[in-house]
């Protein structure tokens, strides 16, 4: 079994590498990638851009992951079933900041460059319903008491996980304002700009991987300090009379 | 003179604070754990 004393180094490299790769892809994105003929600089938000609309694209599977572990587990495996919600929860709450990060660099890129914050475009429509449906997974979870909350939230999380492949196909399927795809499609990516784009995919995956880990590790903390007190409250109470 | 000129950013600026955006929606959500997790040692 894995101590502490072995996780804590382990997380130092791990992190280590990480803002490594950062800085690397940060180098990249502003000072060697080449400055783009129509755009300019402005171009350059997709650096950061593009990997945080990626990830905002795949944590929702490790949520809908989570979600139908829970699902299965929790008539069960009382404990897999609390780890696979907190699984769930940590993916969810950090597709809401991919998806915020995504939603407010896509802004800032489409002022000058369309000469409007934002416009009702598929892309741009399936990705803030994306950011809806997971702001509204956690508020479920936050705000409702019932004995029925994780459940209700994991089923939620399997529809939410439909607007995912909507979103990414939806620059394919549609004509929409959006750029067509950079990495994949027709977006005719200059080859001298992939490595700036590749090293903040690799930076931005590390890191936030990092983050899943970390908010998984607290949320099982917090599962068993619940769990404790609840057995303690029993221990006590019952002979009390509660 | 035209005011629009002085109220258009650089592009740069706007790379710059597209980047920012990133560095503390992400670090901040980092710091949060941290704090949480210094809270919560049983």
């Amino acid at each position: 079994m894995q101590t502490r004393s072995t996780y804590k180094p382990l997380t130092i490299l791990w992190l280590l590498a990480t803002f490594a790769v950062l800085a690397i892809g940060f180098r990249q994105a502003i000072y060697i990638a080449p400055t783009e003929a129509t755009m300019g600089d402005l171009q350059r938000i997709f650096y950061y851009h593009v990997p945080n609309a990626m990830l905002a694209l795949i944590f929702p599977y490790i949520n809908l992951a989570g979600a139908l572990g829970y699902l299965y587990y929790r008539s069960r495996n009382p404990q897999r079933a609390a780890a696979a919600d907190a699984l769930a929860l940590a993916a969810a709450e950090i597709t809401v900041i991919l998806a915020s990060i995504t939603l407010i660099t896509g802004m800032l890129w489409a002022r000058p460059v369309w000469g409007i914050w934002w416009t009702w475009d598929e892309r741009l429509t399936t990705f803030l319903l994306l950011w809806l449906l997971y702001v509204s997974y956690l508020m479920l979870r936050r705000l409702s008491s019932s004995g029925q909350t994780h459940g209700l939230a994991a089923v939620l999380s399997v529809f939410a996980a439909v607007d995912v492949p909507i979103t990414y196909m939806s620059i394919r399927w549609w004509r929409t304002q959006h750029p067509a795809p950079v990495l994949t499609g027709d977006g005719n990516l200059d080859p001298h700009m992939y490595a700036a784009f590749l090293w903040n995919i690799a930076g931005w995956a590390m890191f936030t991987t990092f983050l899943l880990v970390f908010r998984y590790a607290l949320e099982r903390r917090r599962q068993r300090k619940a769990e404790a007190f609840a057995l303690n409250f029993l221990e006590e109470g019952v002979p009390r009379g509660y | 003179m035209d005011i629009e000129i002085l109220s258009r950013l650089h592009p740069i600026g706007y790379v710059l604070i597209a980047y920012s955006v990133v560095w503390v929606l992400l670090f901040g959500y980092a710091l949060w754990i941290l704090s949480q997790w210094r809270k919560s040692k049983p």
